[in-house]
């Protein structure tokens, strides 16, 4: 199953989402920001090198850590080099080795928004309660919508004590997981960790567990 | 019965045909061949062929009572008729939905411009693509310098990047069957 993780603008917490996401649905992670990489990664081939023609995408996942990770390349040649084309058929390839495949998109509209949300069985979207991010979102949700990746939910991200959650659902059509202002979130993904190594126990954790039981439900 | 008139026009060793279907009494899909001795030249928007074009015709869906109009080049001279209708059927109203194709093309390629990318080195410890040799790399840039310039002018591609297209399937299919007999050498070594 593929989880596409949308939101427009940039900055509001996609990779965060997605890297937790992958985590607790015991999935593999696909950093799909081909210009500017946000997921932990070493040496070895990378997206930009599958892209390239260059790798095999199962020869890019990282399996050494808490999560699989597919990561990104983090030149410009790199970048210039792949083919975008190509990205549709690595999500497809790599769904068929893993459960459960999540790809972080970048922000923006170009294709490298897009097409990971045409490979996506579903979509999740991630935005903050600021109204720049919202517009932003709003055009994400249009772009699944007329690409066919049905929104499970919203993460509202960095939200304080009380979330606008009942006006942020009705404007995007689908239920939101509230995800509160966190020190535990945040030393965890500077850590490189997900919640589920770093704070098993700990409340935030538990918006997670639920994004994922949502995604979960959504499976045919 | 779904009607085909066809017009060519010649110029620099390049016709342009225009399609006009019409005549449909239920929507229909209809698939029209190109008869003329060459290579279709689609349309393209970034650089990705328009939706329902390949390289022997294009396949669109005819609306009863519309008329719909297409073009194409080719390098082939003119003859009579340029295009035929190979099938016309009723449409059974299964859309797929849109393909990455259709996303590349109305979004656009996020790939940032050659200008800020300095060229591929040729010496080891560059980039994975230094290692090529300097004459391939060289060859490859040539290429990619030509298909920038007429995508960057949106127009269909010309007589060179037929070529390229080419030589690069044919090093490619090659590259691809010299690289798994080095695996297979690799693999077996104990």
């Amino acid at each position: 199953m593929i989880t596409a993780i949308a939101g427009g603008k940039g900055g509001v917490g996609k990779s965060t989402v997605a890297y937790n996401l992958a985590a607790e649905l015991d999935g593999v992670v696909i950093d799909g920001d081909l210009g500017m990489a946000d997921l932990p990664t070493d040496r070895g081939p990378d997206l930009h090198d599958v892209l390239a023609g260059r790798a095999d995408p199962l020869e890019a996942i990282r399996e050494d850590g808490p999560v699989a990770i597919l990561p990104c390349g983090r030149s410009l040649a790199g970048a210039r080099a792949a083919d975008i084309s190509a990205l549709a058929g690595t999500i497809e390839r790599v769904e068929r080795f893993y459960d459960h495949v999540v790809v972080d998109s970048p922000a923006g509209m170009c294709a490298d928004a897009g097409v990971p949300l045409v490979a996506a069985d579903v979509s999740v979207l991630v935005t903050t309660p600021e109204t720049a991010a919202l517009e932003n979102a709003v055009r994400a949700r249009s772009l699944a919508r007329t690409l066919d990746a049905g929104l499970v939910r919203v993460a509202l991200n960095r939200v304080g004590d009380s979330p606008p959650t009942d006006a942020v659902a009705d404007l995007f059509g689908a239920p939101v997981v509230p995800i509160p202002e966190s020190a535990t979130l945040a030393t965890a993904q500077a850590s490189g960790r997900p919640l589920s190594t770093a704070a098993p126990a700990s409340s935030i954790r538990k918006q997670f567990t639920e994004l994922a039981r949502a995604v979960e439900a959504c499976r045919r | 019965m779904v009607s085909l008139d066809t017009t060519t026009h010649s110029e620099d060793g390049v016709t342009l045909v225009t399609l006009a279907l019409a005549d449909a009494t239920v929507p229909t899909r209809v698939r029209v061949e190109n008869r003329l001795d060459g290579p279709v030249w689609p349309p393209r928007s970034h650089g990705v062929p328009e939706e329902g074009w390949d390289e022997t015709g294009v396949t669109t869906v005819l609306r009863p009572g519309r008329r719909r109009t297409l073009g194409y080049a080719t390098p082939a001279p003119p003859t009579d008729p340029p295009a035929e209708i190979q099938a016309a059927e009723p449409l059974d109203d299964d859309g797929d939905g849109p393909a990455p194709a259709d996303v590349i093309r109305s979004l656009g390629d996020p790939a940032p411009p050659r200008d800020v990318v300095a060229p591929s080195p040729t010496t080891p410890g560059g980039t994975v693509e230094g290692d090529l040799p300097p004459v391939l790399a060289a060859w490859l840039d040539a290429v990619e310098a030509r298909i920038d310039a007429a995508s960057e002018r949106d127009r269909t591609d010309g007589p060179d990047a037929a070529a390229d297209e080419r030589r690069l399937r044919t090093l490619s299919r090659r590259s691809r069957a010299l690289a798994e007999r080095a695996r297979t050498v690799r693999d077996s070594r104990p």
